[in-house]
This record gives structure tokens, C-alpha cells and sequence, in this order.
């Protein structure tokens, strides 16, 4: 498989996820300070790091090829699904924006409440459950992937863009298309899971286009998830006015 | 670890609809119809999608 279509879904999915992510660690950071904000976001980024290492080399190590490739596969569809549909939501109207500027300041109170300790936690709990979905998608894409580092390097290469960003605004990361990446990364996610959940299930032979039937996976589930949006946001407009 | 397993593998409505579109793309398999698999799945799931938007 090309090493892009490793590193362009990690590559956006990462971003979507850091910005999240650097909004919390901003908004602990205005209470205990940049070092122990950035020291509790280390420390989540090096249990993700451990995470991937042990998961990723246990993926490669252990089971068949088709049974790896189902398991990923699955779960591709079970957390790609949820992408696209949150996108699809909010393209549609049904679901408001996700907006870091309210993230931020609800961190902000949840802060007043709390003492430096349950700030330090909130910037590590944060980073952590942030970075989990970048773990799955590096460890799904890395896994089946000849060049396993690549979907590393591309969650990296999100963190080390979304850290320059913010360490230039220092406030939280607004003018991300963050609804539109998620778009495209949920096609991608879902495209990914369909077409390595069928092959393992029905063999090699089950796509005669073989990795060309991604890009026609992708195409359906963004042109579809974009027509099904403008349908549902056309069905909500005249109940909203009544 | 209950965000863990909720980001890992959604709430129980996803786990049961993404589970009933896999066992029907395995029971075409099986049943030697996996061209009728590769056709149905992308709309199935596109349609559980869009559910799961309303929703």
C-alpha cells in the first residue's frame, strides 16, 4: 500500500486530535504554568508512546494475517462509523460546531474547582483520551502497513505542527476546518475498515480493483456523507422555522 | 477505562449495528455472494452513519 494513504489520515486525524488536546493543556497551563501543564502532557504522550510500541508489536507478532486484518478491520468501522456520523451531524446542522474557544473555557472552570494536582490530571487525562483515537489509527494503518513508521511519523508530524501553531497564538487553535478533516478522515476511516474487514472475510479476491477500490470506498462515503447531510439539513430547516 | 473502551469501541447501539452489517457481509460470504457483500456493505454502513446522525 502507498505510504501517503498511511500518512495522510494519520497525518489529519492527528491534527484534529492535538488541537483538541493543546486546548486543554492551554487552559491548565494559565493555572499551574507552562512546565507542569507541558510535563503532565509529556507524560500522557509517553503513555501513548509505550501503548503503541507494546500494541503495534504485538499486532505484527501475533495471529494470522486474515485475523489481524479482521480485527483491525472491524474496529476501522466501529470508531470510522462514529466519525463520520459525528461529521455528517454537524455538517447537516443536527449537532453544533465543536468549538475550542467553549473547551477552553469550560476547562478554565472545571480548573476553579480543583487544586494543581487535579489541574496536572486534567492536562495529562486530557492529552490521554485525545491521543487515544491517534493511538488506534496509528496501530490499525501502521499494522497493515509494510512501512509501519510512516503512520507514526505522521501523528508526529501533526504534534509538531499543532505545538509551532500554538506556541506562535498561544490561545486556543480556532481556525482549524476541523469539522471538514473529520469528514474526510471518517471516509477514509470507514473506507479503510470496509475493504480490509471484507477481504479478510472473503479473500484476496473479493476486490478485483485491489487498492484502487479505497479511493472508489472514499469517494462513496464523502460524495454520500455530503448528500445525506444536505438532505437532512434541507428535512431540519422547515421544522426549525415553525 | 470506561473511556477507553467507549473510544476504542463506541456505546453499545454502535457495537450492535456495525457487528449485525459485518455478520451479514460473513453470511454472504459464506454463502459463496461476495460481489452481493461488496456491493451492499459501503451503503449499509454509510446508512448506519447516517442513524447514528440523527440520533
Amino acid at each position: 500500500m502507498n505510504e501517503w494513504a498511511v500518512f495522510v489520515p494519520t497525518f489529519l486525524a492527528a491534527t484534529v486530535e492535538w488541537v483538541e488536546a493543546f486546548t486543554i493543556v492551554l487552559a491548565v497551563s494559565l493555572s499551574i504554568g507552562w512546565l507542569r501543564a507541558g510535563g503532565a502532557a509529556a507524560a500522557a504522550l509517553a503513555a501513548l508512546a509505550l501503548m503503541t510500541v507494546v500494541t503495534g508489536g504485538v499486532l505484527r507478532l501475533g495471529g494470522g494475517i486474515t485475523a489481524l486484518e479482521l480485527m483491525i478491520g472491524v474496529l476501522l468501522l466501529l470508531f470510522g462509523v462514529r466519525w463520520l456520523a459525528k461529521a455528517m451531524a454537524r455538517q447537516a446542522g443536527l449537532k453544533a460546531l465543536h468549538s475550542e474557544e467553549k473547551e477552553f473555557e469550560e476547562t478554565r472552570d472545571a480548573l476553579k474547582k480543583g487544586d494543581r494536582a487535579a489541574a496536572w490530571l486534567i492536562a495529562f487525562k486530557g492529552v490521554l483520551l485525545e491521543g487515544l483515537e491517534v493511538w488506534l489509527i496509528v496501530v490499525a494503518l501502521g499494522s497493515h502497513s509494510a512501512h509501519p513508521l510512516v503512520a507514526v511519523e505522521g501523528a508526529l508530524a501533526a504534534l509538531a505542527m499543532v505545538i509551532a501553531a500554538g506556541a506562535i497564538i498561544r490561545a486556543p487553535l480556532q481556525r482549524v476546518p476541523e469539522n471538514t478533516i473529520k469528514f474526510l478522515v471518517g471516509a477514509m476511516i470507514v473506507s479503510f475498515g470496509t475493504y480490509w474487514t471484507l477481504e479478510a472475510l472473503g479473500g484476496p479476491a473479493t476486490w478485483p480493483l485491489g487498492d484502487w477500490t479505497l479511493l472508489i470506498l472514499f469517494a462513496f462515503y464523502l460524495l454520500g456523507g455530503f448528500a445525506i447531510s444536505a438532505m437532512l439539513r434541507v428535512r431540519e430547516a422547515p421544522e426549525a422555522t415553525r | 477505562m470506561k473511556a477507553f473502551f467507549k473510544t476504542l469501541f463506541g456505546d453499545i447501539p454502535n457495537l450492535v449495528t456495525v457487528g449485525a452489517v459485518v455478520g451479514f457481509g460473513a453470511l454472504m460470504v459464506q454463502l459463496g455472494e461476495t460481489h452481493v457483500a461488496a456491493y451492499a456493505l459501503p451503503p449499509l454502513l454509510l446508512a448506519t452513519a447516517a442513524w447514528f446522525a440523527c440520533r
